[in-house]
């Protein structure tokens, strides 16, 4: 992992030159946890671009990404490590006869448990262990960049196995002991707020909340991804999607949609958006039924307010 | 001095109910050093990064920031700027009274006037916030302090100087000298509209917090017969009810358990040979609990039926399923009025239909026994909320004894004081014995009680 980062500038220009376009804050944040080697804890509606900022700080930092995406019931076994039940039981299997030829001079019970004792931990020991993404990032050479992606999914429960990870970057594990980090991660969390995170959690992290973007960073960030789009095309659709935030919606268009809402007017060679085009086009951009329904009932009065001169 | 400044802005945010902890306070102390205080759209990003926890703080925080850093924080050194600049002022002080008794001229002004005449606005801001430091207005408190605290920054500013320049101008008969008193005039009156300013915004940042605290605690202790007097009483309760939510929503995830999970359980036995070492459940049991509550809507005690009511409604994410009952000279359901309109408004409809007077408990209890006696059974909870005055009639309490004998249990609140309990026309006496538990309820702190414990009382079951 690059060590040093000069200034939250260049982060930014890093950012823009993957495509990421981001504002001071979301830069600030990165340049922060970097320099403070702390968690980052990252809020906002989804499509906004959280799990993007973790890959994109990857590949900034040079550093590899390890994901673990939590979801209800997500628990140690999935997220820290396991052992690897069915090799173990092949292999016992398999090395049968060469333990009862181990044994076979014991005579009495204690003498055969004598000498398995011997034999140390074979069974539970490296060559069973399954690391799973948390384990990984401890136990990675180089420092990683861990996204710990919806933790918002997972139970209280898991939150809380957490919080020793993200103050000390080590977790303690009843048959491995305490494992610190060999090289100190650089964590991000996501959370889509469909339910409170604990206060224990807050405060050891920072925390960034990515809300939408305003019309001049969308217009960028389209221009970045979809360079294609026509400068006057592009003025449009982004004041579209961002005249329908303002709507009462039940799912608002998120960027990712913007951006494939324009992939898709690309697709279509077109030059304007037009009434027609944009009810055959609307349900890239929405994914409810309702909401379809309540656009198109508006959709000329929406135009009109928009662009007044051509009608 | 740099530190000063950010505990001193953790204060205000404190004040403005953003939880702070010690070690976020470090962690902004560190983002402020690897980001300086050059930038300030950056520090801001920063600092909102450490401190704001979720998207309501931040938007108190931005708020706050803008407030608190509107000039720049360099206010002076730390070695504390009052004891030099002090004699100043009084120096100069003297010097103009004495200018002003020798000659009439523009020439001995004080050191404000001075300033206000020729000094740049930074300096002026600089003295500003100098006297404000001074004047301690960062202690002020109560919104009367404000004239006072105004008066002393006035003062640690110079103030008394500036006046006798006025003064002494004033009396001079030279041309020259009254155009200077009219534009030393017209400087005071800036320089006082802006120490009312500070002070208020000062006042706004810190002293609101203490009044507001002082605002709370009188209002949880005062009689719900007044709190119709507190403009906020509606934010109170849903403080309340959002901290009882948040405290009961969790216990509720944590004692889920219901089937079986039997392909993770069985998926989990493998290693140990099929022996099932660790259960896993896969549904959350249903609470199955239902609430039934009947207020009392006669105008004795009309003010804690409409507070039940509200805080029984704000808390409702948690709640079972309830039924909603009033009564005054007559019974009725009210349940379906609180998914019409809001809470609220369903309140006000509520007291509008139904209060008045004339009460009769025993025909309720019947009433009610037709109405909804077949769904009672050992998981509902009935909570009766009334005086129990039966205006002489009969008490009628077999009725609560049936009852009482179907539900889990009976909670009686009575806004009355216990020492009032069957006195006159009350028929509390009789009614005590099929009561699981009859309290007094005549305070916003008893009420969150009481529904700290029906929270409790209903998840254990």
């Amino acid at each position: 992992m690059k060590t040093r980062i000069q200034s939250v500038d260049e982060v930014i220009e890093s950012f823009a030159s993957q495509g990421y376009i981001c504002n001071d804050q979301i830069a600030t944040a990165v340049y922060l946890a970097a320099q403070l080697r702390k968690p980052v804890l990252v809020e906002g509606p989804p499509g906004v671009g959280k799990t993007e900022l973790a890959k994109a700080s990857a590949a900034f930092l040079e550093a590899p990404l390890i994901r673990l995406q939590c979801y209800e019931g997500v628990d140690e076994a999935k997220a820290l490590y396991e052992w690897k039940y069915g090799k173990q039981l092949l292999y016992t299997q398999l090395l049968k006869e060469k333990l009862g030829d181990l044994l076979a001079g014991a005579d009495s019970m204690d003498a055969c448990m004598e000498r398995l004792a011997g034999m140390g931990d074979a069974f539970y020991s490296e060559t069973f262990l399954e690391p799973r993404p948390l384990l990984q990032a401890l136990r990675s050479d180089e420092a990683p960049v861990l996204l710990v992606d919806e933790v918002d999914k997972a139970d209280q429960e898991f939150e809380s196995f957490l919080l020793e990870l993200l103050s000390d970057y080590q977790i303690s594990v009843p048959e491995l002991g305490t494992v610190s980090a060999r090289t100190e991660p650089l964590v991000f969390l996501t959370s889509n707020n469909t339910r409170e995170l604990s206060d224990a959690l807050k405060r050891r992290c920072l925390h960034l909340y990515i809300p939408f973007p305003d019309q001049a960073l969308e217009n960028r960030i389209v221009a970045a991804r979809v360079p294609e789009v026509s400068d006057s095309l592009r003025d449009q659709l982004v004041s579209f999607v961002q005249a329908l935030r303002e709507q009462d919606l039940r799912k608002q268009p998120a960027v990712s949609e913007t951006l494939d809402w324009a992939r898709s007017l690309l697709l279509l060679h077109a030059s304007e958006l037009d009434q027609a085009l944009v009810e055959k086009t609307l349900n890239v951009l929405l994914k409810y039924e309702d909401d379809i329904r309540t656009v198109e009932e508006g959709l000329g009065g929406l135009l009109r307010k928009l662009w007044p001169a051509r009608s | 001095m740099a530190s000063k400044v950010l505990t001193d802005f953790i204060d205000v945010l404190r004040a403005a109910d953003v939880p702070v902890s010690t070690a976020e306070t470090l962690d902004a102390l560190q983002v402020a050093d690897s980001l300086g205080y050059g930038d300030r759209a950056r520090l801001k990003a920063g600092l909102s990064l450490a401190l704001a926890k979720d998207a309501a703080r931040k938007r108190v925080f931005d708020a706050c920031f803008e407030q608190y850093f509107r000039f720049a924080p360099a206010s002076g050194d730390d070695n504390d700027p009052a004891s030099e600049h002090r004699p100043d002022v009084q120096d100069s002080g003297q010097r103009g009274q004495a200018g002003g008794a020798s000659s009439a001229g523009g020439n001995n002004l004080s050191e404000l006037s001075a300033q206000l005449l020729q000094g740049s606005d930074a300096d002026q801001q600089l003295a500003l916030a100098r006297a404000l430091e001074q004047a301690q207005a960062r202690d002020i408190k109560v919104i009367t302090q404000k004239g006072l605290v105004g008066r002393r920054v006035y003062q640690a500013l110079g103030g008394d100087g500036l006046d006798d320049d006025i003064r002494r101008l004033s009396e001079s008969g030279a041309v020259a000298d009254r155009q200077l008193e009219n534009a030393l005039r017209a400087r005071r009156d800036q320089v006082r509209a802006s120490i009312r300013e500070q002070v208020a915004r000062e006042f706004l940042m810190r002293g609101a917090r203490e009044s507001r605290a002082l605002r709370e605690r009188a209002m949880r202790a005062s009689s719900l017969r007044d709190l119709s007097d507190f403009r906020d009483v509606r934010a109170q309760i849903e403080k309340m009810a959002r901290r009882l939510v948040a405290m009961h929503s969790r216990r509720q995830r944590r004692m889920k358990r219901g089937i079986l999970d039997a392909r993770r359980t069985v998926t989990a036995s493998v290693p140990l040979e099929g022996v099932p070492g660790r259960l896993y459940w896969r549904d959350r049991r249903r609470n199955k609990a239902r609430l039934f509550v009947i207020c009392d809507v006669s105008s004795s005690v009309q003010a804690a039926a409409r507070f039940l009511l509200l805080f029984l409604a704000a808390v409702n994410d948690v709640l079972p399923r309830t039924r909603s009952f009033v009564f005054a000279a007559r019974f009725a359901e009210v349940t379906d009025l609180f998914s019409q309109f809001g809470p609220d408004d369903a309140v006000d409809e509520i007291l509008d239909t139904w209060a008045g007077s004339g009460t009769d408990y025993a025909a309720m209890f019947e009433q009610f026994l037709a109405a909804s006696g077949r769904q009672l059974d050992r998981r509902s909870t009935v909570i009766i909320l009334g005086d129990g005055r039966n205006n002489d009639m009969p008490a009628g309490q077999q009725y609560l004894a049936a009852i009482q004998a179907r539900a889990k249990q009976v909670l009686w609140l009575n806004p009355e004081g216990q020492w009032r309990w069957g006195s006159g026309d009350s028929e509390v006496p009789a009614y005590r014995p099929y009561c699981t538990r009859m309290s007094t309820c005549a305070t916003l702190a008893d009420l969150e009680r009481f529904v700290a414990d029906l929270l409790r009382a209903l998840q254990t079951s």
